[in-house]
């Protein structure tokens, strides 16, 4: 008797937790918990993902189509010199909590950035960029710029600078109650657990979202975000690895997802002491890289060739000059021999990567099979991430770094390439680049910037101080119920459209 | 006795006191802090000062810590540092609910069970009962956590489909519902425990059994049955009470690993978020909370063991 009471419980039990598997459940959508929810504090992928339901953007990616658009802004004009940026309003675009969307949001919210005792993220890049914001009437802004800048829209993709309401006080609500103009409005929110997503029917694209209900749980441990996928037990994840997005595309349960994104490893040499501020060195260096080769051991084959620039082939102003840069052994030992490295006297050096930024270790290990055939012989020191930019980012002679993507490249350029850039790995100092990268930011002639980013992209590729092998994709998945969600090249995925299959 | 709790307590006062201060004192010594975590890689030096500025961190170690003991002492933690309005007291009140569930359901599986193993294997030392029973616990105990708890889920979630693989889901259902979402993460950390108790356990049974007052009880003949339970058994389980309330404060807060795999929403979990983004108040109230429960614990241990042995008396 009490056997048969327990197996009864046991299939009650098991029926319970199978119920919700069925179909007319809520969207379910995992990720690992955001630090902050709040706007202008977001600090990770997670922060954007949950920004992405709940607010909107002056500009977005489309997701279907990969192509920036205007989304709150309904049309701008640039003046000739690129510094005014003026933007007409979409009109009849509601926040969650009734105020209606208008020019004195945008101030609101930029002006927030410009604030420099709010310490926000975005005053990084705003602060010094942004001269004023003003409100020409209720639906126009106008934005005048410290500098010419062709690419303005492009910054304002960022995931922390969704717009907010002037009237509502999102510094104490942001992470418990926030307000947008988004596809979808909080429902309930439990810091750190899970939020509940309603169907904001007031969207401006009519009849979007088309589901009523998204729940977002947060796993802190990504193998159960995987095992949830494979067990039914949630709908969307992202932002997972390489062998993941295999896992779940060979699952007959779900659909692994991708998109060609710009993160790279660059492989930096100081050129302002020895052995890399000889060109013949660093020429050697990357000589010796089997670039298709450590892409197939690094991402399993699955992400876009790099050709020492920080410039990924899907973007608009890629040269690929004539083709990636072949391995030639030969060729790099007769280098080195020139710059009096032989058998005798081989090149010794200690390449750092943090040991917990994949693919950073293993980008490492790759070059270091690789340049053993050269005679050059590389030791790698590996150290946890915040050590590793403490202590040795942008100081060590040789680094392996991660870089995330930058729909505006022109910005990582300035950070990075650029003589005395604040990021600037290689210590690297190049006149002629650093006019055609100026050139290259306040020029509004298409035929003109594709002249100036060759240049640029040839400079790095025959003198510059990195090594960059390939460009990582972004991956994520779905369930098979689950149709036209897509991936975002900034985090900022689109959820909004997402239907259930029948 | 009364003396003796009121000076018991008394004590527990002064313990809190000293791991307030160590823990205030830890959470100086860790590099970095919440502006630094906020604002990531991107940051300037002005904006790292503002932020810092806004959130407090400029004023002097006591002034910090004068702040953090008069707001627990009054009862109002304040607002968690990286989290603008969100209230520390509602954060620990909701994670110590779970905590306290996951433990007591662990502690109610655990006890009897390991007791009984504990028992069986001691007092049939070396045969087949015993050896059944050594193994088991012993695979348990050398199982680490996270490598149980990620087979339990492949086997019970993937494969079968019958529990769920995360238990953050839906915690504000039935209670029929939380306690299927309980079973994973209470099976993972139960089976760490029965091995060691029962190992304990059956480790004291068998030094009673050898004792001069078992083997006195034997000689005069008392059938063995009255021995066990009169002689051995009731010497023999006294010290697996402070093994087990040391172990349900771990239940209480320990167990990170467990509830980072399976999103249990705990205060070991709700700790490990506050150390990653150096929520200085949070981590300070969170590591408080759980000495206090080791001290109360203990006191309960000592309490009960008291009430069970006769030859202890305050």
């Amino acid at each position: 008797m009490k056997k048969r009471v327990l197996a009864l419980a046991l299939v009650l039990l098991c029926m319970g937790t199978m119920a919700f598997a069925a179909g007319g459940a809520p969207v379910r959508v995992v990720i690992i918990p955001p630090a902050r929810l709040t706007p202008g504090y977001l600090g990770d992928g997670a922060g954007a993902i949950f920004a992405s339901f709940v607010y909107d953007w002056l500009f977005r990616i489309n997701g279907q189509s990969g192509k920036v658009e205007p989304s709150l802004v309904e049309s701008y004009t640039v003046s000739p010199d690129a510094k005014v940026w003026t933007m007409k309003l979409r009109k009849g675009v509601k926040f969650h909590h009734g105020t209606v969307f208008s020019a004195d949001d945008v101030v609101y919210t930029v002006n927030r950035w410009l604030d420099k005792k709010l310490g926000m993220v975005p005053n990084g890049v705003f602060g010094t960029l942004i001269q004023k914001i003003e409100k020409v009437d209720a639906n126009t802004v106008r934005f005048t710029l410290t500098q010419t800048d062709v690419d303005f829209n492009l910054k304002l993709l960022d995931y922390n600078t969704p717009m907010l309401a002037h009237d509502y006080d999102n510094d104490k609500l942001a992470e418990t109650k926030p307000s947008g103009t988004g596809a979808f409005a909080v429902e309930t929110l439990i810091p750190k657990e899970r939020v509940v997503f309603k169907a904001n029917k007031d969207y401006w694209i009519s009849g979007v979202p088309y589901v009523d209900k998204v729940e977002l749980v947060f796993i802190p441990d990504t193998e159960t975000e995987i095992k949830m996928m494979e067990a039914g037990q949630a709908d969307v994840v992202t932002d997972i690895s390489v062998d993941q997005y295999k896992r779940l595309n060979a699952n007959t349960a779900t659909t692994g997802l991708y998109i060609k994104l710009g993160h790279h490893v660059p492989i930096s040499m100081r050129t302002d002491i020895p052995p890399f501020n000889d060109a013949r060195v660093r020429m050697a260096m990357k000589l010796v890289v089997d670039r298709q080769k450590m892409l197939d051991s690094v991402m399993f084959g699955m992400g876009s060739l790099g050709n020492d620039s920080p410039i990924a082939p899907f973007h608009i102003f890629y040269d690929d000059l004539g083709g990636v840069r072949q391995r030639d052994v030969a060729k790099a030992k007769d280098l080195l021999a020139q710059a009096g490295y032989t058998d005798k006297n081989p090149l010794s050096v200690t390449l750092y990567c943090s040991s917990n930024t994949p693919p950073e270790l293993d980008v490492a290990l790759a070059f270091q099979e690789m340049a053993k055939d050269a005679g050059i012989d590389v030791e790698i020191s590996t150290s946890p991430r915040d050590v590793y930019y403490a202590k040795h980012w942008l100081k060590e002679t040789l680094t392996a770094t991660l870089w995330g993507h930058r729909e505006d490249v022109t910005q990582l350029l300035r950070l990075a390439y650029m003589t005395g850039g604040p990021w600037n790995e290689g210590h690297y100092a190049n006149a002629e680049l650093d006019k055609n990268i100026l050139l290259a930011t306040s020029t509004t002639d298409t035929a003109k910037r594709k002249e100036y980013f060759k240049n640029i992209q040839q400079i790095l590729a025959d003198d510059g101080p990195s090594i960059v092998a390939f460009f990582q994709p972004y991956f994520g998945a779905t369930s098979k119920r689950i149709k036209d969600f897509y991936l975002t090249r900034n985090w900022i995925n689109d959820y909004r459209f997402i239907k259930l299959a029948q | 006795m009364v003396r003796y709790l009121l000076k018991r307590l008394l004590l527990i006062l002064v313990s809190l006191f000293a791991a307030s201060i160590i823990i205030f004192l830890i959470t100086e010594i860790i590099p970095g802090d919440v502006a630094q975590m906020i604002l990531g890689q991107n940051v300037t030096p002005d904006a790292l000062a503002a932020l810092r500025e806004r959130l407090g961190l400029m004023n002097p170690a006591y002034v910090r810590y004068a702040h953090w003991i008069g707001g627990v002492l009054s009862g109002n933690l304040g607002d968690s540092l990286s989290m603008q309005g969100v209230g520390i007291a509602d954060l620990i009140v909701r994670r110590g609910r779970n905590s306290l569930f996951l433990a007591a359901a662990s502690t109610i599986l655990l006890v009897p069970l390991s007791l009984l193993m504990g028992v069986v294997a001691g007092l049939k030392e070396d045969k087949w009962p015993d050896s059944v029973i050594s193994t088991i616990s012993l695979i348990a105990i050398s199982l680490p956590e996270f490598i149980s708890a990620t087979f339990l889920m492949l086997v019970f979630s993937v494969w079968l489909k019958w529990l769920p693989a995360a238990s953050s889901i839906n915690s504000d259902v039935s209670l029929f519902r939380q306690l299927t979402l309980l079973i994973l993460p209470v099976t993972t950390v139960s089976l760490v425990l029965l091995g060691y108790v029962a190992r304990m356990v059956r480790a004291s049974v068998i030094e009673s059994s050898r004792s001069n007052y078992a083997r006195s009880a034997i000689l005069k003949g008392l059938p063995p049955r009255l021995v066990n339970t009169r002689h051995i058994l009731k010497n023999a389980l006294l010290p697996s009470v402070t093994i087990i309330a040391m172990n349900i404060g771990w239940l209480f807060g320990g167990i990170i690993i467990v509830e980072s795999v399976f999103g249990f929403p705990g205060l070991g979990s709700l700790v490990l978020f506050a150390i990653q983004q150096r929520d200085v108040p949070l981590i300070e109230d969170v590591v408080l909370l759980m000495a206090a429960a080791y001290l109360v614990l203990n006191l309960l241990a000592d309490i009960v063991y008291a009430l069970l042995n006769p030859r202890i008396r305050y």
